[in-house]
């Protein structure tokens, strides 16, 4: 029934596995649609599930890292920050766990950690002893509990992940953290990647509200922040942390971000050694190239339709599985991905990429191009001579292209898509949720099962599952998982995958890469299926 | 001259008024919701509803304008609703930038625009349509195409300034000047092309002039004839032009200080824009209102001070 393909990857540690980030129609978005076209249609070279990397050469010690970034962070506070901007306190708020750019998570401040029990509801953590937060004070697990349940009641955009977790502490180093619900990769959720990982020391929880690009960090990261040598919105500094428990891992002396929002402009501060490692799209893929610059990208943001509006509620013809399986055989994959995205895409009919969790080879082909199926499925449902599906769109990203080249598909097998783009993230997301449209031309970042289970397909899912679409065969598979050991639960994640593909929840059409520009001399600039965004604090000299 | 300034003052007053209750209302109806732009896609209407109501969001609008109305009179613009930053903090270590590249634009639109004009004026010929060329070809050319062609000539190619950044005067007046030139430049010689047709225009139709062949007669040295008599009765119309040019920089900068990554109002205004961010976008209106305001003062008393019909 499923492949076992996945099988083959690496073991990830204490049963994690595999992570990205959730979507970034997040708030990145929403201030930024800048910086979404950097996650959605990121161009060039598309790298394996493998991962790929950039120059190689002898680590050596670094004077300044410049790092260019699209769009500016809307505040420096991790526990509310929008998981588009981690990169900016992820350097100087070290958080509880760090996930390499293999995917792994490894200790950070903890030492330790692991399920108690069976069914992932119960984490056990030991923090490293003698960490110091930057302004001298120990990080403790008092320290820790209190960032913790600042971060869950901070109102951030994945405070919900934590939403039902109960944090003890157990001496001075000794954490637990109980969750109502099963959650098979809190550890990861608690890495750099996540606002919610990045502990804030009890000087910075006591005045929050100051966490600004006019202030300084409150972390016990390798770097600390400072203001005085920044203007935010247009570049931030950060100088090497002297209390840092392990100097190793202060790769530069000074890591700069500057916020460089025309591509062209980065390219050319690249070539003239202003910038070092860039997050590029599409439109300076070929330019960054031809100036000598490695690219690094995995094609991990995925676009096409869903069909949100499973029930039926307003339009009718989308509650029969038949019409979405005809939506999905209606698509001829290879062409819109060639025509829109060039070599940047690639075609997909499910929602994970080859290698990340839940993938499975015998659903690869299961759309392959038919109209002719399309047709006799819609026949089938009572729709032979088509219908109008009103889809929402955005104008940014490319997502009302990808309607309108979707529309084109549809069009021949008598289904007439009426699309309205909208001009703003905001009411892009408002739409999706108040069942006006029951498809939406959007995208989303590949993630593990248990967090698209989350993000995009649960019942509880704010945005994406904008109907509320619930199926107890997914919801049992999706507990199931949650709870399991990880070899079992790798098989259930396939299962899920097969039940979103099966009964038609979606009309993918392709991923597309985040691309990173790298200058020669530069090391570390990685990414995998596990951790598809490549983490500045991994960045290195190279001789 | 008191009689312009106090003019000027009736007039700014309401205009200043005028501009930040009209931007106010502009921004406000921009889609979308500052709290959303907060806290991200995945907050609950909730959670979106209680920062709002945290921020005086859910305040009607004329109750919102009223405050921060109060609070500028007393000088406190509020802070970014987006990044809790005092408002005016922004807006000081902002103004130099802006400032920088406008008066730096000014100058080149001015001096050259007015010694390419002059020029044309005289020699007539293939430096006149070389001119009328320029300013076809200025008018036509995209600043931004201008400013990418600059920095990959001079910054790229020819490692002779930097492709971006910018660094305050009080760090080092060296690098400052040099992180200027490019993105002066690029504002400044599209501009120049109005004033410099402006200026030989004036320039021919004084030399036409009764008075030009009295003077000439007389056995007045040509160079007096054409600074102390044709330029100075040319440079009303001119000044009217570089005026208008400086009100259109203004739009330039968002651009420039966007392609060279210069920290200025320009981008901050668009930034704050789209984040929805009103005490920010309303800070940035009345900089570049006051600003617009007293360069077109002193335009009028520049104005004045070479058109002695004016005076009278």
């Amino acid at each position: 029934m499923t492949s076992h393909n996945a099988s083959a990857r690496p073991a990830a540690p204490r049963g994690l596995h595999r992570i990205s980030r959730v979507s970034r129609l997040g708030l990145a978005a929403l201030t930024t649609v800048l910086s979404l076209t950097v996650a959605a249609c990121g161009g060039g070279t598309g790298g394996t599930a493998a991962g790929s990397g950039s120059s190689s050469g002898t680590k050596v010690a670094g004077d300044t890292l410049t790092v260019a970034e699209q769009q500016s962070p809307p505040s420096m506070n991790p526990g509310r920050l929008d998981l588009g901007f981690v990169d900016f306190t992820m350097l100087s708020y070290e958080s509880l766990f760090y996930l390499s750019p293999e995917g792994k998570v490894e200790p950070a401040l903890a030492k330790s950690w692991k399920y108690v029990g069976t069914g992932n509801t119960e984490l056990s953590v030991t923090l490293r002893s003698g960490v110091k937060f930057a302004d001298g004070t120990p990080v403790t697990a008092d320290a820790v509990k209190a960032s913790l349940e600042y971060a869950k009641k901070a109102q951030g955009n994945q405070a919900h992940y934590l939403t039902d977790a109960t944090i003890t502490t157990s001496g001075d180093l000794g954490l637990i953290i109980k969750l109502a619900k099963a959650n098979p990769i809190l550890p990861t959720l608690l890495t750099q990647s996540y606002g919610i990982g990045q502990i804030i020391s009890p000087k910075g929880l006591a005045a929050a509200s100051k966490l600004t690009p006019t202030a300084t960090s409150q972390g016990a990261g390798p770097y600390i922040y400072e203001p005085s040598d920044s203007v935010a919105g247009d570049h931030y500094t950060y100088t090497a942390n002297p209390n840092y428990y392990d100097k190793a891992k202060q790769n530069y002396k000074k890591i700069v971000i500057k916020i460089v929002q025309n591509g062209q402009t980065a390219i050319n501060a690249m070539k003239t050694g202003q910038v070092d490692v860039y997050k590029g799209d599409y439109t300076s893929a070929s330019s960054a190239k031809s100036a000598g610059m490695s690219t690094v990208g995995l094609p991990v943001i995925l676009q096409g339709l869903s069909l949100i509006d499973r029930g039926g509620e307003v339009s009718k013809p989308l509650g029969d599985v038949r019409v979405r399986q005809a939506i999905n055989y209606a698509i001829d994959r290879e062409a819109v991905t060639k025509a829109l995205l060039g070599s940047s895409g690639t075609p997909t009919v499910q929602t994970v990429i080859k290698g990340g969790d839940g993938y499975s080879e015998d659903l690869a082909d299961h759309y392959a191009y038919n109209p002719t199926k399309a047709k006799e499925l819609l026949k089938e449902a009572g729709y032979a001579d088509g219908f109008e599906l009103p889809v929402l769109a955005a104008t940014f990203v490319g997502f009302d292209t990808m309607a309108q080249a979707i529309a084109g598909q549809l069009e021949k097998v008598g289904i007439k898509v009426k699309v309205t783009a909208v001009t703003s993230i905001t009411s892009f997301v408002e739409n999706q949720t108040n069942r006006k449209y029951p498809a939406v031309s959007g995208g989303f970042t590949e993630a593990p099962m248990y967090l698209q289970g989350l993000d995009l397909f649960m019942p509880g899912s704010k945005v994406f599952n904008g109907f509320g679409s619930t199926s107890p065969e997914l919801t049992e598979l999706f507990d199931k998982a949650a709870a399991a050991e990880p070899a079992a639960r790798a098989d259930l994640d396939r299962q899920m995958q097969e039940y979103l593909v099966k009964n038609a929840w979606f009309a993918p059409v392709a991923f597309t890469p985040v691309n990173y520009y790298v200058r020669p001399g530069i090391g570390g600039v990685k990414v995998s299926a596990g951790a598809p965004f490549a983490s500045p604090l991994a960045f290195y000299a190279t001789k | 001259m008191h009689r312009i300034v106090f003019r000027w003052l009736i007039g700014a007053l309401p205009v200043v008024f005028g501009v930040s209750a009209l931007t106010f209302v502009l921004t406000s109806l921009v889609p979308g919701d500052p709290g959303r732009t907060i806290l991200g896609a995945n907050a609950s209407p909730a959670q979106v509803a209680a920062i709002d109501k945290q921020l005086g969001l859910d305040e009607p609008l004329p109750a919102r304008y009223w405050d921060w109305l109060t609070g500028a009179f007393h000088g406190d613009l509020g802070d970014s609703i987006t990044s809790g930053v005092p408002v005016s903090d922004q807006l000081t270590s902002r103004l130099g930038v802006t400032l920088s590249l406008i008066g730096g634009a000014i100058l080149v639109a001015a001096v050259a625009g007015v010694v390419l004009g002059v020029l044309s004026a005289l020699k007539g010929g293939w430096l006149g349509r070389t001119v009328d060329g320029i300013a076809l070809v200025g008018l036509a050319v995209p600043n931004f195409w201008f400013g990418l062609v600059l920095m990959t000539a001079f910054a790229v190619q020819l490692p002779l300034f930097p492709a971006t950044g910018y660094v305050p005067f009080s760090e080092s007046p060296v690098q400052w000047f040099e992180s200027l030139v490019l993105p002066v430049l690029t504002l400044g010689v599209p501009a120049t092309a109005p004033v410099a047709k402006q200026t030989r225009d004036g320039v021919l139709n004084q030399l036409d002039r009764e008075y030009v062949r009295v003077l000439r007669a007389r056995g007045i040295p040509e160079r007096s004839v054409l600074f102390r008599h044709v330029l100075r009765n040319a440079a009303a119309p001119i000044v009217t032009v570089l005026g208008v040019v400086v009100v259109t920089l203004f739009g330039g900068t968002v651009l420039a200080e966007t392609l060279f990554v210069m920290p200025g109002l320009g981008g901050l205004a668009v930034t704050a824009a789209s984040t929805q961010d009103i005490p920010m976008v309303q800070g940035v209106a009345l900089v570049f209102t006051v600003t617009v305001m007293l360069i077109n003062l002193l335009i009028e008393v520049v104005y004045t001070m070479v058109n002695p019909k004016v005076r009278t």
